[in-house]
């Protein structure tokens, strides 16, 4: 095992499982329900017969009790899939704690859990220049790979999350979990329309480093980007680190906003927090997780 | 509170100086943050391009201005005036007596060192009080009232000269008194070298006495003889230690001898020059060394002159009236029963006493030339008796005859009542009637006594005497001044003739000053400069001169003596001070823990 995923990490996944609420189209078959009326043996739902519908579908029961046309509907086992978006621009491999290795510590926890229930995993390292999406995933015996892949990650690179995640590869319904720090809020905006396009369902993790939330830094400094490599001088007072803590909470607002507006899942994790924490109580808490 | 001095106020200018450097430090460290988004949103609101940001939370140089401060208000030298016993009024009284130029320290004397103490009490009193300041010799002179204007009081302090008269802050109590009493808040201040007992609340004494050595020239005394002039000099040494010294003797300004002598601890020495050769009006001792009061370090006296006058006294008897015209310096007295018809054994004397003459019959112009003094007389021409009073009381009245007995009366077994003649004067009244007169009449001064001295008991008072030496200076005419040595301040009485010039005095400056001749004495007061003073006046075609010799008042002023303890309270105690709290010592403390702390704030920078 890799410094990134020892023992006491696979340790603490072992008491966890993914909860979906995810209508599938028609795929593979896996072991997840899925919310597609296929044609399978199990009884889904009755709905009213429409003109063009299948007449054999029609329940003639029903009709018989009601004098209406119903049809009856059936559930159709699929396997699930999922997209794993990690922002590997420059900005991520920030602080102390660097906020690139929450990220793959997260990317490879929640493959573990989805390989686990026989889903398929598509991993992507997204950045404005490239988009690398690693091979995809299927069964435990595919998580080494998968391991191996996520730790030859190099983050570098701008951020455009809208642009590089329209490169990706995106077939059919699935669930997309975005890894950034969403520090550009506009590119936000597009990215969740342009999956909820894709009828995906979307978790939104934003990782940010301790330092970029306390921001304790005395005098007159002139700020690097780490990615644009642009400057700003800004002197560290009072008011301009109140300013800042401000600005930052009204960021996350606008990503809850967001969120809520196209019904994505949002969670906030510092980099410094431990991985146990983050999937137990974090992704438990916006029940993304569940444990067993 | 007050300040002493605004002057360390322009020192202000050097914060800017402080701000600029603070400014112009270019210290901006980079930092690289993930992304500056964020930060780009507050950059609006946050102008750090604005200077002044850079100097928000420097703490470092926030310690460097405040130290500034503190340093600039020690220059200024505040204080801070008690509560509850403001100095609403300050009353300066300076000693500028002789003694006051007595050395100080190296560089000044009492007097400086008093006028400086007095002007760094008016900075302390500040601009709510008011100041009067009087200065102190021989008597006390008011040189500025109720003043706030402190440059105003400081120039008049500054002003102050020091003089070479007797005296000391105690001739001025009068004049304080009167000051003080107008108001009850006031607090007076001594400056001064003696021994001073006020007597007055809220007076206190700065005492400017310091042990000092010093040798007195106390007094010069010369005589002549066919050998020539003996000369004889008394110094004293008011020291605490022996003392050599080298004595000049000038005859005017010619070095006639030198001698030296050694002078022990507090003891007074004589000194003989001996056939010294008869040159010169005046003669002036001084010492070759110099000591810390050069005031008293030479001394002056006059050659006395042959100028004997000549009494003619004609009476029976009358013992007291001999014996008062004999105890008159510079006279000779000649006693006669009677004149002589024609005069001629009684002319060429200067003055005619007629003491029951009776020469009603005589015109005045036959007298011989002399002035006269008629005492129960009679001459034609000049008494005109109206009628004889029985046992009245006579009273001299106010004049220039009666000083120091002025209203003084006693009783007579019968007295003259005298019309007054156009040029007489009354000395002497009865109740309703002039019993003397005197003035000036023919070309001779003429006195008139109505009464008997055998009479009554009038030789017996103290006034007699006193009233025959006025009647000797004014018929006698001896010299042009009374005296021909007195001390510093004193008054010089000349008497000069009304038949005569101008009286001109030259000044040991060399100035000269002019005053008008009178039937009676003049007094000059401008003695204050120890020299030897010339007295001339012109009558007719000779030109009569005197000299006067003003000598340092060394038995007052040489010596101070203070009896009081120095370390005292009483003595020493600069009260209006002690109203006062001197914050300076605060300011440099509080100026030591800001550079403290400054310092530590460096190093933990660093």
């Amino acid at each position: 095992m890799s410094e990134l995923f020892s023992s006491d990490f696979f340790e603490s996944l072992s008491s966890l499982k993914l909860a979906m609420h995810l209508r599938l189209e028609k795929g593979r078959s896996g072991s997840r329900k899925s919310s597609a009326r296929g044609a399978s043996v199990e009884f889904s739902d009755f709905r009213e017969y429409l003109p063009g519908d299948d007449v054999r579908k029609i329940d003639w029961n029903v009709y018989g009790r009601l004098d209406r046309l119903y049809l009856k509907q059936f559930m159709e086992e699929q396997e699930a899939t999922y997209h794993l978006f990690v922002d590997s621009s420059r900005s991520m491999d920030f602080g102390q704690e660097k906020k690139s290795v929450m990220a793959l510590r997260i990317a490879g926890a929640l493959s573990w859990l989805i390989l686990g229930q026989m889903d398929r995993v598509f991993l992507h390292a997204i950045c404005a220049e490239q988009v690398y999406s690693l091979h995809p995933g299927r069964g435990r015996s595919s998580f080494h790979n998968i391991l191996t892949e996520l730790e030859q990650i190099s983050f570098s690179g701008n951020t455009d999350l809208e642009r590089s995640v329209r490169r990706c590869q995106i077939a059919g319904r699935g669930v997309s979990i975005v890894l950034s720090d969403f520090l550009d809020v506009r590119g936000v905006d597009g990215l969740i329309r342009y999956l909820t396009f894709q009828k995906q369902e979307i978790l939104l993790i934003q990782i940010l480093s301790r330092e970029e939330l306390d921001f304790d830094e005395e005098g007159t400094l002139r700020l690097i980007d780490s990615e644009t490599r642009d400057d700003i001088t800004i002197a560290m007072t009072g008011q301009s680190i109140r300013l800042y803590e401000e600005s930052m909470a009204k960021h996350q607002q606008t990503l809850m906003r967001l969120s809520r507006k196209y019904g994505c899942v949002y969670e906030r994790v510092v980099s410094d927090e431990p991985i146990g924490r983050v999937l137990l109580e974090r992704l438990a808490n916006v029940g993304f997780l569940l444990r067993k | 509170m007050g300040i002493e001095t605004w002057i360390p106020l322009v020192l202000i200018a050097f914060v800017f100086v402080i701000l600029i450097l603070y400014l112009l430090r270019q210290k901006v460290d980079e930092f690289e943050v993930s992304s500056t988004l964020l930060w780009r949103e507050l950059y609006r609101n946050i102008e750090a391009t604005k200077p002044w940001e850079k100097l928000r939370k420097n703490l470092l140089m926030i310690l460097q201005i405040a130290a500034f401060f503190f340093l600039m208000a020690a220059l200024m030298h505040p204080y801070w005036s008690k509560a509850g016993d403001p100095q609403e009024r300050l009353i300066l009284v300076i000693d500028c007596s002789a003694s006051m130029n007595t050395k100080y320290d190296s560089s000044a004397t009492r007097l400086d060192a008093a006028k400086e103490k007095a002007c760094a009490l008016v900075d302390r009193v500040g601009l709510s009080g008011t100041v009067t300041v009087i200065s102190s010799s021989n008597q006390g002179t008011l040189l500025l009232a109720n003043s706030r204007d402190s440059r105003e009081i400081k120039e008049t302090i500054r002003s102050i000269l020091p003089t070479s008269l007797p005296g000391s802050a105690a001739d001025s109590l009068n004049l304080v008194q009167s000051a003080a009493t107008q108001r009850e808040e006031s607090q007076i201040v001594f400056f001064t070298d003696t021994d001073l007992d006020p007597g007055m609340e809220n007076a206190s004494i700065v005492s400017l006495y310091r042990d000092c050595v010093n040798v007195s020239m106390d007094a010069m005394s010369c005589s002549a003889s066919e050998e020539g002039i003996s000369i004889l000099v008394r110094m004293t040494n008011h020291s605490d230690q022996t003392l050599e010294r080298e004595i000049n003797l000038y005859g005017e300004e010619k070095l006639l001898d030198i001698q030296q002598t050694i002078l022990p601890a507090g003891e007074t020495v004589v000194l003989y020059f001996e056939e010294i050769p008869a040159e010169g009006n005046f003669f002036r001792a001084e010492f070759q060394e110099e000591d810390d009061l050069a005031g008293d370090n030479q001394t002056f006296c006059v050659r006395e002159t042959s100028d004997v006058r000549r009494i003619l006294l004609v009476t029976d008897s009358n013992l007291f009236l001999e014996k008062a015209f004999l105890l008159l310096p510079g006279v000779e007295v000649y006693r006669t029963r009677d004149l002589t018809e024609d005069w001629s054994e009684e002319s060429g004397f200067d003055l005619y006493v007629l003491d029951g003459v009776d020469r009603s019959d005589t015109d005045s112009g036959r007298l011989p030339m002399g002035n006269l003094l008629l005492i129960n007389s009679r001459v034609g021409g000049i008494t005109e008796e109206r009628e004889r009073r029985s046992n009245p009381i006579l009273t001299f009245s106010e004049g220039e005859l009666t000083g120091y007995i002025a209203n003084e009366q006693f009783g007579v077994n019968e007295a003259s009542s005298y019309a007054l003649p156009l040029w007489g004067k009354p000395f002497l009244t009865g109740e309703d009637f002039i019993a003397g007169y005197f003035g000036e009449y023919d070309g001779r001064r003429i006195a008139v006594m109505g009464f008997d001295l055998h009479k009554t008991d009038f030789g017996l008072q103290a006034s007699f005497p006193v009233l025959i030496s006025h009647l000797a200076d004014y018929l006698l005419m001896r010299g042009l001044a009374s005296e021909t040595a007195i001390c510093a301040g004193d008054l010089l009485s000349l008497n000069g003739s009304t038949s005569g010039g101008d009286l001109n005095i030259v000044r040991p400056d060399g100035n000269m000053d002019t005053l008008a001749p009178s039937a009676l004495t003049v007094s000059y007061p401008d003695t204050e400069t120890p020299g030897v003073y010339q007295v001339s006046q012109t009558i007719g075609e000779e030109e009569r001169t005197q000299y006067i010799a003003v000598n340092f008042p060394s038995e007052s002023e040489s010596h101070v003596a203070y009896a009081r303890d120095l370390d005292s309270e009483a003595s020493t105690s600069e009260a209006v001070m002690e109203h006062t709290v001197d914050l300076r010592p605060y300011a440099l403390l509080l100026l030591l823990l800001v550079l403290t702390a400054e310092w530590y704030v460096y190093v933990k920078q660093t």
